[in-house]
């Protein structure tokens, strides 16, 4: 009997000891793998954005006074140019756009072309150029143009 | 019967003393999981903002005859920063006389915003090279690219 009492007890304790160890490890563990799930999200939905954005540029020669860039959308994903940055020989150069719409809306959408239009302040005249324009999501795309 | 009274004495003591060591363990337990789970949410909090800042790297230049090097670099992500608390590394070394300038603003605003586009003036002078380069953002995410600068023909690419 007495024997039995405590051991019931001591059971009982041990139990509760057992209850309250495990909840504070769950909790803690929970907190760090909510941050993992977190991060490992972000990163796919990054790679979602970029997968996909293809452009080919049609021309490889413009005019010196006021040089331009055909370029047609052969990726499956409509770009939005007003995001898009433009670089001439590494430099930064603003640009204005006007697409060719096979379909209403303000995206370059697949299958459509549009033409850029830059100054020169950045070109070097009967020379190659080095031309980079980045899309939203940060996917370069990249070409040599011959200006004279 | 003597006897019998002091066994269940005992063991009441026992009882005592087991339910008293088992309320420390819990205070100290309960004490000790607030703490490391407000140190948990403050660091999540971090991280959130770093998760939710991601810059790139778009391209650079270098002027050869003023030893002008250009770094423009574009905010992709979630979080508005201030781009004067922004940190230029070349090889590991911190680069203190830097201009940062908005070079195109998406946002409209004075701040560096989702696809702002700043540039990073280094006055610098270089020798034909690679080099590696990493640029911070005030809350600590960075771009890391390896440039190669030609002095002579006053380019520099980004590999």
């Amino acid at each position: 009997m007495r024997s039995d009492l405590g051991s019931i007890i001591g059971a009982i304790i041990g139990f509760v000891i057992f209850i309250v160890s495990s909840s504070v490890l769950y909790l803690i563990l929970n907190n760090y793998y909510k941050n993992f799930y977190y991060t490992a999200n972000s990163i796919d939905n990054q790679i979602k954005n970029i997968v996909g954005e293809n452009i080919k540029f049609l021309n490889n020669q413009t005019n010196y006074s006021n040089p331009y860039l055909i370029i047609y959308n052969n990726g499956n994903k409509a770009l939005d140019l007003s995001c898009f940055q433009l670089y001439v020989n590494g430099y930064f150069s603003s640009f204005n756009y006007s697409i060719n719409y096979l379909y209403s809306s303000n995206l370059l959408l697949p299958g459509e072309n549009a033409t850029i239009y830059f100054g020169n302040n950045y070109l070097v005249n009967n020379s190659w150029n080095y031309i980079i324009l980045v899309s939203c999501y940060g996917v370069k795309f990249q070409t040599l143009i011959y200006a004279n | 019967m003597k006897t019998q009274f002091g066994t269940i004495l005992v063991e009441i003591i026992l009882f005592i003393v087991a339910g008293i060591a088992a309320y420390i363990f819990v205070s100290t337990a309960y004490n000790n999981l607030n703490g490391i789970s407000n140190a948990a949410i403050a660091n999540s909090q971090s991280l959130e903002n770093q998760l939710n800042t991601y810059i790139t790297l778009d391209s650079c230049a270098y002027n050869s005859t003023t030893n002008l090097l250009y770094f423009y670099v574009t905010n992709r992500g979630s979080v508005v920063l201030n781009q004067n608390l922004t940190l230029l590394f070349i090889n590991g070394e911190l680069i203190n006389n830097t201009q940062i300038y908005i070079a195109n603003s998406y946002t409209g605003t004075s701040a560096w915003g989702p696809y702002d586009t700043i540039a990073i003036v280094a006055n610098i002078s270089l020798a034909t090279n690679f080099y590696q380069v990493r640029i911070v953002a005030s809350t600590g995410a960075y771009a890391q690219d390896i440039i190669y600068v030609n002095t002579t023909a006053g380019t520099c690419t980004i590999e």
